[in-house]
């Protein structure tokens, strides 16, 4: 008995300390990785692009499904993008509100007799309406199919060569179209997508469908969700990409090549993880075709999105993640250790295995172990205390990282409190928000084992006009399908 | 594992969260004093920049923070100012060795500083500038030598020319934005290297580029050489660019080229002459793109269409006649460009209608407005209920 708590406390001990050091070898790749960004974007000629009849125009893909309240703010949010040019689709997913008629009062739409060129197969199309007040909008009506197929229909209408998917309820900032296509600039030939950060809306203050000014939410979960954000785009995405291995680009906000998503299939529509599934779709179409190919994570374009602020939310919302991140591994298995793709298949997959999948249930099995040991007096309590207390270190060890590399390279948050508020988060997550996580994803793939299914529902505040501080969505709240919410991925 | 070495490494992750946290806090503190120090500095650093530039009183400055701040105030003030008042910045920057400074960071240091050197010498607009920046236009960083050649263009040097157009040599879309802005800018000056750009055979990248900023140049000049591009070139894309760039310049020869580049074999150049076709608006072209719309490619059909729309009534008759005919995808398209042709000249119908009724005066004849004659099947069109989108199926092969 005694060997066998041995050989177990040496896995665990080995599992902790590979989950660890590679958690660490992100966050000093993504330092250097993100300060290099940093130096080059103060000679990054902006300006220059952002009137240059060379910068490559962009069709701005709007998914919407029962957005009534948001999407005419959101829309006109979009008309002042400093880019040169663009046009922005909007995709009415049959929604069962009044979407439509909100856009077609705000922005005096009128149909469009025109063939339509379907690349991708999808749901019926049941019209196409132009603004009379804009020609840069369309509104495309179809029958509902969920996100990945009103993508695949705005893909089929759309005009130009590069399309960006933007969820209806998120905010743009003005110049992240602009940084975010850059990388199609710097290599035209190579470039296939890239990805932009997504960031917690929960707090802010936001004026015409613009972000005023940036605070940190004052609730709590919104708030841990601000540092998780972080963690996973600026430490995770940033070193994944400098690696070239990036196997997620987040539903909230990507910019993609039409010509390379049309051959990979499009968005798939059977899954609920439809936005890593095209970037791994993406990776094996260019490495079976043998052509050199780029995906990049670009950490200063920016896209606010509102993050659940309810705990059954954020249980429903990490379940569907968990599902997603499941799926697209099981369908990518393929990839999994194939030296084909490089550091994605032999380095990031593997990873997402081992520490996306398998962590949740060495996490819990771990807490079960301490209930079990001090029931028993198999195990050593005060080893076992010691041990919890170094994974609570190491985890905020890693949170912390993260708010340094926001404040040393990106610093959005202007007042010390937000500051100190996201470091106290980063301590308070490791004690209770971090386990109730863990058990959620254990769930979630009962539930994929199952074959239990669904987008789940969650409430969400409706964004007032002027927008309240302090956790403050102001408003009425709305249920909403959570087909369009974020997805800062697969749990890194 | 040993309890000594489990608490020893307890000990030292929370000491490292402990010292992440102060430094976080630290970088904070830092920010927060460099805001403070800078308005500090900045009123004053302002005053003595006014005085400059009112009584030609040269700035003195003390320590290295106040000396970047006024580098940066000089050159924020220069980027409005012409004349005296630019002459004297620029003096200064010069006697005071700002000029000197930037010039050898020019010369070592990571690309990034090199590339930020080279910007700031180009917004000084000092003539000092120009030799350490042409020397930086063969720097192993293409950064660097894209900034460069975009700072000699900012100073406006003779050699500007030639280094921006050698820049355009192996350009990725990028540096083509960066150079072409001031190419363009340049306009006729930038010609003649441009032209020679063009006689690069061996470099059709090269080509493609000089051809896309000589359209928007649009310097009659260049017609010959885009003519020989278009009509000789092996590359798509040189032949692609050559023809739209004539589409933006136009005369006779220009047209002739479109009309044989529409049964060009590759679709991109195709839909080019389409495109340049509908915009130069000669009207006897309208048969040719006629002929010209049952393409296999998407792309050329929606070209053909809507040059067709640009071409007064040659244009609509023939896009009637593409309507009616047997070509399934031509006709789709024709008819929704003259739905949508129909749907705006009603609109404006209603507007002027409306406008009469506002000023008391007589009301538009039906069927005319905007010097648009609304055909009659195109009214009804109009006014009928309107159809859902019709689809059409995969690209035609």
């Amino acid at each position: 008995m005694t060997t066998l708590v041995e050989i177990v406390s040496w896995l665990a001990i080995a599992y902790f300390a590979a989950l660890n050091l590679t958690y660490a070898a992100l966050i000093v790749i993504s330092f250097i990785e993100s300060g290099h960004h940093e130096r080059r974007a103060r000679y990054g000629g902006y300006d220059v692009l952002f009137r240059s009849p060379f910068t490559p125009p962009v069709t701005v893909l709007v998914p919407a499904f029962n957005e009534e309240p948001t999407i005419v703010d959101s829309v006109r949010a979009l008309r002042f993008l400093e880019y040169g040019e663009y046009e922005v689709v909007v995709i009415d997913d049959g929604s069962t509100d009044g979407t439509f008629t909100a856009l077609r009062d705000a922005f005096e739409l009128e149909d469009q007799s025109t063939p339509i060129r379907r690349r991708l197969a999808t749901a019926a199309v049941t019209g196409v309406y132009v603004s009379r007040t804009w020609s840069g909008l369309r509104v495309l009506r179809k029958a509902n199919g969920g996100k990945a197929d009103a993508l695949n229909a705005g893909i089929n209408v759309a005009r130009f060569p590069i399309f960006c998917a933007v969820d209806a309820d998120a905010i743009l900032e003005k110049d992240a179209l602009l940084r975010v296509v850059k990388p199609f600039m710097e290599h035209p030939a190579e470039t296939v997508a890239a990805a932009g950060i997504v960031r917690v809306l929960n707090g802010c203050r936001v004026s015409a469908g613009a972000v005023e000014s940036v605070h940190a939410p004052h609730r709590f979960l919104p708030l841990v969700q601000s540092v998780e954000y972080l963690r996973a785009f600026l430490a995770g995405r940033t070193a994944w990409s400098r690696l070239g291995a990036l196997f997620i680009i987040s539903g909230a906000f990507g910019v993609f090549r039409k010509e390379a998503v049309v051959e990979a299939g499009g968005y798939r529509t059977d899954t609920v993880g439809e936005d890593m599934d095209l970037v791994l779709r993406l990776h094996q179409t260019m490495r079976w075709a043998r052509r050199p190919y780029r995906m990049v994570f670009v950490p200063d374009p920016v896209v606010w999105t509102q993050v659940p602020e309810r705990l059954h939310d954020l249980g429903r919302q990490r379940n569907r993640w968990q599902r997603g991140l499941l799926e697209c591994l099981v369908h990518g298995r393929g990839m999994l250790g194939n030296p084909r793709y490089g550091v994605l298949g032999c380095l990031a997959l593997p990873y997402n295995w081992l520490f996306e999948v398998l962590g949740p249930f060495v996490e819990i099995a771990g807490y079960l172990a301490v209930i079990a040991g001090a029931a028993t007096g198999i195990l050593d309590l005060r080893y076992l205390g010691l041990f919890f207390l170094l994974a609570v270190g190491c985890g905020m060890a890693l949170s912390i990282s993260a708010i340094l590399l926001e404040e040393t390279r990106l610093h959005r948050y202007r007042s010390p409190g937000d500051v100190a508020r996201l470091l106290l988060a980063a301590l308070g997550e490791n004690l209770g928000y971090r386990q109730l996580t863990a058990v959620w994803r254990v769930w979630a793939t009962v539930d994929y084992l199952r074959g239990a299914g669904g987008w789940g529902h969650i409430e969400r505040r409706r964004l007032a006009t002027d927008e309240a501080r302090g956790g403050g969505l102001a408003g009425a709240t709305a249920a909403e399908q959570v087909t369009l919410a974020p997805r800062p991925g697969a749990g890194d | 594992m040993n309890d000594v070495i489990l608490l020893t490494t307890v000990l030292v992750v929370f000491g490292c969260a402990v010292l992440l946290v102060l430094l976080t806090l630290l970088t904070r503190v830092l920010a927060m004093r460099r805001r403070a120090r800078f308005l500090e500095l900045e009123p004053r650093c302002r005053e003595q920049v006014e005085q400059l530039i009112l009584s030609g009183a040269r700035p003195r400055v003390t320590g290295a923070a106040e000396r970047r701040l006024m580098l940066d105030l000089l050159l924020r003030h220069l980027s409005l100012l012409r004349g005296r008042e630019a002459r004297l910045i620029i003096g200064h920057l010069e006697e005071a060795g700002y000029v000197e400074d930037l010039a050898e960071g020019l010369s070592h240091g990571r690309p990034w500083q090199r590339a930020a050197a080279a910007d700031l010498l180009g917004r000084s607009r000092s003539t000092r500038a120009v030799q350490p920046l042409t020397a930086a236009l063969s720097d192993h960083d293409e950064d660097v030598r894209l900034v460069a050649a975009r700072s000699l263009a900012l100073i406006g040097t003779p050699d500007a020319v030639d280094a921006l157009a050698g820049a355009l040599v192996a350009p990725t879309r990028w540096a083509l934005a960066m150079v072409a802005d001031n190419l363009v800018l340049l306009g006729g000056a930038a010609v003649p290297a441009l032209l020679s750009m063009m006689r690069r055979d061996d470099d059709p990248k090269a080509v493609a580029a000089a051809a896309r900023i000589l359209g928007e140049v649009r310097d009659p000049r260049a017609t010959g050489a885009l003519l020989d591009a278009a009509r000789l070139s092996a590359d798509v894309d040189a032949r692609a660019q050559a023809v739209a760039a004539l589409g933006k310049i136009g005369g006779a020869d220009a047209v002739r080229t479109l009309l044989s580049a529409l049964r060009d074999p590759a679709w991109e150049v195709r839909a080019q002459a389409a495109k340049g076709l509908g915009r130069l608006g000669d009207q006897t072209a309208a048969p040719a793109l006629q002929r010209a719309m049952p393409d296999p490619s998407w792309w050329v059909r929606v070209n053909c269409g809507e040059a067709l729309a640009q071409l007064g009534e040659p244009g609509r008759l023939a896009l009637r006649e593409v309507a009616g005919g047997d070509d399934r995808y031509a006709a789709e398209q024709a008819r929704a460009v003259l739905t949508r042709l129909a749907t705006v000249a009603a609109r404006t119908a209603g507007e002027a209608a409306a406008r009469a009724r506002h000023h008391d005066a007589p009301l538009a004849t039906v069927g005319s407005a905007g010097g648009i004659r609304v055909p009659a099947a195109c009214g009804a069109a109009a006014t009928a209920p309107r159809p859902a989108a019709r689809l059409v199926g995969m690209e035609q092969p």
